[in-house]
């Protein structure tokens, strides 16, 4: 195996561990919204979100780092160049989110003023982490960019798939430098806020799980390059043809020029067309191996990916992407249920199917399949779906009681709050939660035993 | 828009794009096992698409261009998964 190799197990370990802690902090949450005084004066409910939040885009973010290093030595047949630079920023990356998190926990609040950004919370969504560690994140992608590169240069062979990644570095590393400045005028931060929100999950991160998945498609089905790089690079044309403005269905409320209206509104709602593809494209390519495969469980998520992502995104999406629409919707818990959907179907499953693959060559099984990654998907799946509908029915009740009807006052606020559509979502909501982290615990048993229950290959290829 | 008209307008908006899923799914299903059943399935999942759009264009408080935006829309929907399907068998 190659180093890069087993530096791709700890991330993708390290990706799995923070599921959990994003679970966790989720499960806290939600249940702060049926028990507001929960650790009342200890710990709030902006932080367990923020840790909810931050821990979903670094496992996240380890997963595909993980998913890159483990195919990259075999992609281009030598060993990833910098990898015991790559093997230090992992446990630089893994100090730091700790770090990060302990901060939130214990010191929990800065000042707004620069010594609080630099050492406590930046107080922005998703970009909380102060800017200390925001620098070595910005360093741990720049090494990652060298890895991939160097390696690449060193192996004097680029192949469609490695042009795509080492173009897509290019925004990965320079989007996060949005995490850094501040404006005092709200308009124009939350402008460039978007930048780095949006066109890393809408654009950069869609075109890096594209390559990953078209990585994982030639090794777990055997499809072969000329077919999964022709579609690479179609979905990507696609997605990024409509990703890229879809960012103005972020600039409807935030005070830039009317014309967003038109150009956010126009671009996102073409959105679920690429997806629409994608969907038809897991049919076939399930259809053609008869759903037959040595890896069920990472060809069934790769599966849930698909219509995951179409769902989600494309289902979820448009229905409040139109203006008029969004008007009421926006910030409701509609919109985190699209959000939960959307992130789930299109990264999340994407990056458990690796695990699978790479589970099952470490382990030398022939195939791997049993019960437990069933369980695993069921009650991931289910937990999900019910808390996407229950998230749905609170947010419809907010759109209708606290916007449509009662004009967004503060009183009409509190009654949408306390309507029983409201809670009882809520209520329903912390439960199917349960189901969900129940899920997480059947698929971290199920991925600490699998493939050791059957009979090894027959033969490995010889690996440096 | 009121209470009522804003959750009818986001419900048919999200059953408009889920239709043309289970439309492209049946198509792909009906291809694939050479069905006609399926194949009929996917058809009348996209007519109930054009009802829903339908209903979006007469019904729903939104803007003429959106509702015009819809309707091209559908018309794109009915040619993804063929196009994608051709497209895939030519390639594999």
């Amino acid at each position: 195996m190659y180093r890069s190799q087993r530096l791709a197990l700890k991330y993708l370990a390290a990706a799995i561990g923070f599921f959990g802690v994003m679970t966790l902090a989720g499960l806290m949450s939600a249940y702060y919204y049926i028990n507001p005084d929960f650790l009342f004066g200890i710990l709030h409910f902006n932080i367990a979100k923020t840790l909810h939040i931050d821990t979903l885009v670094i496992w996240l973010l380890m997963g595909f780092m993980g998913a890159i290093y483990w195919f990259l030595p075999e992609e281009l047949g030598i060993e990833t160049v910098g990898i015991r630079a790559a093997e230090i920023m992992f446990y630089l990356f893994c100090l730091v989110v700790l770090a990060v998190a302990a901060i939130f926990v214990v010191v929990q609040y800065g000042g707004s003023d620069n010594a609080g950004m630099w050492l406590v919370n930046q107080g922005r969504k998703y970009v909380e982490a102060p800017r200390w560690a925001a620098a070595c994140i910005v360093l741990v992608m720049l090494v990652f960019s060298y890895n991939l590169i160097g390696t690449a240069i060193r192996a004097r062979k680029i192949t469609g798939i490695m042009g795509v990644l080492i173009v897509d570095l290019v925004p990965l590393v320079v989007l996060y430098l949005d995490a850094f400045p501040a404006f005092r005028n709200m308009s124009v931060d939350l402008f460039w806020w978007w930048w780095l929100v949006h066109l890393w999950v809408e654009a950069t991160w869609e075109v890096l799980i594209g390559c990953i998945m078209a990585l994982a498609l030639m090794s777990l089905l055997g499809t072969s390059r000329r077919i999964v790089e022709t579609w690479l690079y179609i979905e990507v044309a696609l997605v990024l043809g409509t990703g890229i403005l879809g960012l103005g269905h972020h600039y409807f409320w935030i005070g830039t020029p009317q014309y967003w209206l038109a150009i956010g509104g126009f671009f996102s709602a073409f959105e679920p067309l690429p997806l629409l593809g994608m969907v038809v494209h897991a049919i076939y390519d399930a259809g053609t191996h008869h759903m037959k495969t040595s890896n069920r469980p990472a060809f069934y998520w790769m599966l849930a990916e698909a219509f995951g992502n179409f769902i989600g995104g494309g289902v979820w999406g448009f229905m409040i992407t139109l203006p008029q629409v969004n008007l009421y919707a926006h910030g409701t818990q509609w919109t985190a249920s699209h959000g939960h959907f959307a992130f789930w179907g299109a990264y999340a499953c994407g990056v458990i199917s690796v695990a699978y693959l790479v589970l099952q060559r470490i382990r030398g099984a022939a195939s791997v399949d049993g019960t437990a990654w069933r369980w695993a998907f069921a009650a991931l799946n289910f937990g999900l779906i019910g808390m996407v509908g229950t998230l749905l029915v609170s947010g419809f009740a907010q759109a209708f009681i606290e916007r449509a009807v009662g004009g967004s006052t503060l009183e009409a606020f509190i009654n949408a709050q306390e309507s029983a559509w409201f809670v009882d979502g809520m209520y329903a909501r912390f439960a199917c939660g349960l189901i969900f982290a129940a899920g997480y615990v059947a698929l971290v048993y199920d991925l600490l035993t699998i493939g050791r229950r059957v009979p090894a290959r027959a033969a490995q290829p010889a690996l440096p | 828009m009121t209470g009522l008209a804003l959750l009818e307008t986001g419900l048919l908006l999200g059953v408009f794009v889920l239709l043309a899923g289970c439309y492209g799914v049946l198509y792909g299903v009906g291809r694939l096992v050479g069905r006609r059943a399926a194949t009929a399935g996917a058809f009348a999942c996209y007519a109930l698409q054009c009802a829903v759009a339908s209903a979006v264009v007469a019904r729903a408080p939104l803007a003429d261009f959106w509702k015009a935006f819809i309707a091209a829309s559908t018309l794109a929907y009915l040619a993804i998964p063929p196009i994608t399907w051709r497209f895939l068998e030519k390639t594999h």
